[in-house]
């Protein structure tokens, strides 16, 4: 909504700081200008033309700008003695910092510019025909050496408001003038109408059949259509509508002014004196006046001629009765629509217009009728308009405003202010609130263009705009509850700063992602899609995080940078499923030593040393398990990852056609669902540090490859667990000395007794019976 | 007899000096003490003495001997020195050549404005509720006082993936889990998550975003708790010498509303003011379909969005900075607090 200076000051008296108090007291503003920043631009009339002698082109005159005659070379074809031109004079900047300048052009004297509406910065669909190709002129007497952007009405500033959807009041200069009002204390001065009706009497009838219309009223006047003067042309092109003749014209400018709707229909092309407001039948067709035909609901009103529809009420008027340059009688319609209607039938047509926009936000009743006799004072004044005696009208439902009852204390405690009911009085009266105290309560009732206020919360709001907020002092608040993250909360930040420390960078990818980007990889249920996507590759909910680190990847291959380390901890979705994700990327070299040759080269050892890392954490035993169910995986070089019986996660190295895909390479990848495990809470009992040495013994055989060794390290846990303090793999190898298939490990372990020194035949012990098992279970041929 | 023995010790004098090896010493020390040692030979001479003068010269050969032994061993000492010496001067190393490359991780800047928040409002007294991001229409609308047709949910323009279920368009709807979880129970929480809204992604806009709600709720908390609030948490993210400017605004979940400018200053020293948050007191309805008694109890509520103050904080142009992760930016933000 634009606020025009121009417009505003009929009602109220504008302030200097008419910016800050909008902003800072009635509604973000998001601009604040002037309407035309050309400076020095005057009225000339155009005394003498000659032709330039050296310029087929050019013309060489003389304008009088008042205080003196000014030589002028114009280019303009259309430039004639006698006309009342803009003229910037020397010294003015024009739109785009064109400063003109006293120049010679072709070796003749030019003090100025007579202007063109391209050059004041007229956008080109609002430049009538006869001005596009030349300078403006005006249509009638102006005084040489006025202020021409006066003369225009582009003089003043403009605000354009951002408006919140609760603020339909401040969709006219009136409504705004009243808030304005309300916060400078000021009261709003509404011009009266001085137009004069005829003796012919309006003996048209208004009926309404239907509760969505609240009330009704219709003027007639006999008009003269033709060209509006260019300060109202302005005015609405300012606020970007586009002038079509004077009875639109004024329609619109009254809606902008005062917030009122209204409708002109040619008299003459009306079939009856009857006007009939009613639900539209189901199937009914009628073309509006934007020539588009519609087939119509019972949800939609109509005017009609009694049979007919004449207008979709509230939306648009229907070609069969618009104004246009051959009318010479008008009928015009004020009239208050339910907003739930108009907004249901403009949203299902897709017709949004000035008039339905206000109507769905509410309108004020009372500027029916108010409304109606400033438009017609003003088809009076500009439209040589005959006025009928008389208001055909009609009042459907009479609309009030609820009253609420309010409370000092309440407003006090919401606020944190100390107002007493002096003060409270004082800024409901600024704010037309009627007042009334029934036994000890105060009873309030916002004015009737406030359709906003309802409860006392409502209220408060009012108060505490008018008393101003900068007013208010700030207090400390202690909450009762003591400030803590959960243990999850915890977990996971462990888990963040972990594996920072650990050198990896947290990356943050979007949710919504294409199907393919999910379908080989691990599944959580069913896809989830979005209804209405923005687009194709954002169609998805993701049910995996590691498609995003492959993407995150291939944007880093491409530009030269290897090397990675990412982990992202987000959800992923599914049908009825909504879980807490990790997932870690490496590629390349975890540790690039360079010049001193230690590096370490990722694999898939590289990447479970990460998961031991969280392991550690977390508190939790993975138990990493061979697989090769997921498609977008290396067949041999993938596990699923348990806790218990439960499949928490997944890791292996890309496939080479997951390679392509996304065209990386060397990409290890590990993703787990951090439901069920980062609840651990911290549950450490400290145990006592054995008083006796430990012992280390070596152990080394040859078993098939066929038995994974983590089936064997089980194996020997579980055979030694009273005494075993720690086993570690120390050497795999293989030479052509064993059998196809096989291997030989070595195993080195850690024995202790937490309660004796160990003797050297319970070592022996248990190491014999650690031999036993793994010869029985797995064959193992152990060395001497 | 002890002028003799003197004179051998006093010898060796002229015999040592610093520029001796350890094998020169270890000479040394046989020529005058070993077997047939210039000090140990005169040992035989205890013969031809008189008995009672023998422990004499024994105790004299004694000190003798040890004269001798302390003095060579002083200069092995200064051998072993310069040796040790020696083998570390040839170990020296180039101090200046690059240590080994471990890898320093980095927190996203979400994360850390995110923590940041959460550390700050932990310490007032706060705690951390989190929400699902595929949200019932319930919570994310209806709870919140944005009833089907209301005109405020033309400002949400929704990812629905059925009719009644969407990504959240704001981290409001933790707030109605919350209430409806504690209801009638005091409340001080902030909820950060991930939101989406279908804009398209330009500089300024993204489909998806964080923000961090804040939610209060008890006897007698009223709109200057609020301003305290906003303003302490401005001063905590911006810096202590910030003002903050309220004004008037509409969220349907609050009534007052208020959006709140952060004072900066310019270049020109003038004082500017940059939109940062949205605020209110709790509305009514929203209290009531929480479970609270709004007679009895009221409350407020922030929302906060935290790629807008990491954008301010670290003057990043551009919100898809955020979700193209390239390395250059995330590493920037090491040893960030």
């Amino acid at each position: 909504m634009f606020i025009l200076d121009n417009i505003l000051k009929q009602f109220i008296k504008v302030p200097d700081n008419l910016y800050e108090v909008t902003n800072q007291q009635i509604i973000e503003v998001d601009s604040y200008e002037k309407l035309n920043s050309s400076t020095n631009l005057v009225v000339g009339l155009v005394k003498t033309k000659v032709k330039h002698p050296n310029a087929d082109t050019l013309s060489l005159t003389t304008v009088d700008v008042g205080d003196e005659v000014l030589d002028i070379v114009c280019g303009a074809p259309n430039v004639e003695v006698g006309q009342f031109v803009i003229v910037a004079k020397v010294g003015a900047v024009l739109p785009g910092d064109f400063k003109i300048k006293s120049a010679k052009v072709r070796g003749e004297v030019s003090n100025g510019m007579i202007c063109s509406l391209t050059e004041l910065g007229f956008d080109e669909k609002y430049i009538p025909e006869k001005y596009k190709e030349g300078i403006f002129y005006f249509e009638s007497k102006v005084q040489p050496g006025d202020d021409a952007l006066k003369a225009l009405g582009l003089n003043g500033h403009k605000l354009l408001l951002d408006l919140t959807p609760n603020r339909g009041d401040l969709l006219s200069h009136l409504g705004f003038a009243y808030d304005l009002g309300a916060m400078l204390n000021q009261k709003v001065n509404l011009p009266k109408p001085t137009f004069k009706e005829t003796t012919i009497n309006n003996d048209w009838t208004v009926d309404i059949t239907t509760n969505n219309c609240l009330k009704y009223d219709l003027r007639v006047m006999d008009v003269v259509v033709k060209e509006s003067p260019w300060w109202l042309k302005n005015a609405l092109i300012q606020s970007d509508i586009r002038p079509i003749n004077n009875v639109v014209d004024i329609t619109n400018y009254i809606l902008m002014t005062y917030g009122t709707p209204l409708h002109a229909f040619d008299a003459n092309k009306v079939n009856s004196k009857n006007i009939l407001v009613r639900q539209a039948k189901k199937g009914e067709t009628v073309v509006t006046l934007d020539e588009v035909k519609r087939v119509l609901e019972v949800d939609d009103i109509v005017i009609t001629d009694g049979k007919n529809p004449i207008a979709l009420g509230g939306v648009m008027g229907l070609l069969n009765t618009g104004v246009d340059n051959d009318t010479t009688t008008i009928l015009l319609e004020a009239a208050q629509f339910n907003p739930q209607a108009i907004a249901k039938t403009s949203k299902r047509l897709d017709l949004r217009s000035d008039s339905s926009l206000r109507f769905e936000r509410g309108i004020d009743q009372e500027r029916v009728r108010l409304g109606l006799e400033a438009a017609t004072q003003m088809l009076v004044d500009l439209a040589d308009a005959k006025v009928y005696s008389a208001i055909a009208s009609k009042l459907k439902v009479k609309e009030e405003n609820p009253w609420v009852e309010i409370e000092l204390q309440y407003i006090n405690g919401l606020l944190g202010t100390s107002l007493n009911e002096k003060e409270l009085l004082q800024i409901l009266d600024q704010l037309n609130y009627n007042v009334k105290e029934v036994s000890n309560s105060l009873l309030v009732q916002a004015p009737s263009y406030r359709k906003d206020i309802l409860i006392q919360a409502d209220v408060t709001e009012e108060i505490l705009r008018v008393y101003g907020y900068h007013k208010i002092e700030g207090k400390r608040l202690q909450p009762s509850s003591l400030g803590q993250l959960t243990p999850v909360q915890k977990n996971i930040r462990r888990l963040k700063n972990t594996l920072v420390g650990l050198g990896f960078n947290e990356v943050v990818n979007y949710s919504l992602g294409q199907e393919d980007d999910t379908s080989k990889f691990p599944k959580i249920g069913k896809s989830v899609r979005i209804l209405t996507p923005l687009s194709d590759d954002r169609k998805y909910l993701r049910q995996s995080l590691i498609p995003g680190l492959l993407n995150n990847l291939n944007y880093h291959l491409s530009r030269q940078m290897q090397d990675l380390s990412l982990f992202e901890i987000g959800h992923v979705f599914a049908e009825g499923v909504e879980q807490n994700h990790l997932a870690v990327l490496l590629n390349g070299k975890y540790v690039d030593s360079s010049y001193l040759k230690q590096d370490i080269k990722v694999d898939f050892y590289t990447l479970k040393g990460v998961l031991n890392q969280i392991s550690a954490l977390l508190h939790v035993d993975f138990e990493v398990k061979q697989t090769s169910r997921i498609e977008a995986l290396h067949p041999g070089m993938q596990a699923d990852i348990y806790v218990g019986d439960k499949l928490v996660g997944i890791m292996g190295k890309t496939h080479p056609l997951t390679d392509q895909a996304f065209d990386i390479k060397d990409a290890y990848v590990l993703e787990l669902d951090l439901t069920h495990i980062i609840d651990q809470k911290d549950m450490v009992v400290f145990e006592p540090i054995s008083k006796y040495p430990s012992v280390q013994r070596d152990i080394s055989f040859i078993v098939s490859k066929a038995h994974p060794v983590g089936d064997i390290l089980k194996i020997i846990y579980q055979t030694a667990r009273k005494l075993l303090t720690h086993v570690e793999v120390f050497d795999v190898y293989e030479d052509e000395t064993m059998a196809d298939g096989y291997h030989s490990l070595a195993i080195s372990m850690t024995l202790n007794n937490k309660d004796k020194t160990l003797e050297k035949q319970d070592v022996e012990k248990a190491l014999r019976s650690i031999q036993n098992r793994l010869e029985f279970n797995f064959k193992a041929v152990f060395r001497d | 007899m002890k002028q003799t023995i003197d004179k051998i010790v006093q010898s060796l004098d002229e015999k040592l000096n610093e520029e001796l090896s350890l094998n020169d010493l270890e000479s040394l020390r046989v020529e005058y003490l070993g077997k047939q040692g210039l000090l140990t030979s005169q040992m035989s001479l205890i013969r031809t003495l008189p008995n009672e003068e023998k422990p004499k010269f024994g105790q004299l050969m004694n000190e003798a001997k040890q004269k001798v032994e302390s003095k060579i061993h002083h200069y092995k000492n200064i051998a072993l020195t310069r040796q040790m010496n020696a083998q570390l001067e040839k170990e020296t190393i180039d101090v200046t050549l690059p240590g080994l490359n471990f890898k320093q991780g980095t927190l996203h800047p979400l994360t850390i404005v995110t923590q940041d928040l959460e550390d700050y409002f932990i310490g007032l007294g706060y705690q951390v509720a989190e929400g699902p991001e595929l949200e019932l229409d319930k919570y994310n609308f209806e709870m919140m006082n944005i009833a089907k047709d209301h005109p405020a949910r033309e400002m949400h323009d929704s990812f629905y993936v059925t009719t009644n279920t969407l990504l959240r368009t704001h981290t409001s709807p933790i707030q109605a889990r919350y209430m409806e979880k504690y209801a009638n129970k005091p409340v001080a929480i902030i909820a950060p998550g991930k939101t989406y809204r279908r804009d398209p992604d330009d500089r300024t806009h993204s489909h998806q975003f964080m923000q961090c709600e804040g939610l209060v709720i008890d006897q007698g908390v009223t709109f200057a708790h609020l301003k305290d609030t906003l303003l302490s948490m401005a001063r905590h993210i911006f810096g202590q010498e910030r003002q903050i400017r309220l004004r008037p605004s509409y969220f349907p979940f609050t009534e007052p509303s208020v959006e709140v400018d952060v004072s900066y200053t310019k270049a020109d020293g003038t004082t500017e003011w940059i939109e940062v948050l949205g605020a209110g007191m709790v509305h009514p309805n929203v209290l009531k379909m929480g479970g609270y008694d709004p007679k009895k109890v009221s409350g407020f509520a922030f929302g906060i969005g935290i790629e807008r103050i990491a954008i301010l904080k670290y003057k990043i142009d551009d919100i898809r900075q955020f979700y193209t992760n390239d390395l250059r930016f995330l590493n920037q933000f090491k040893g960030v607090l």
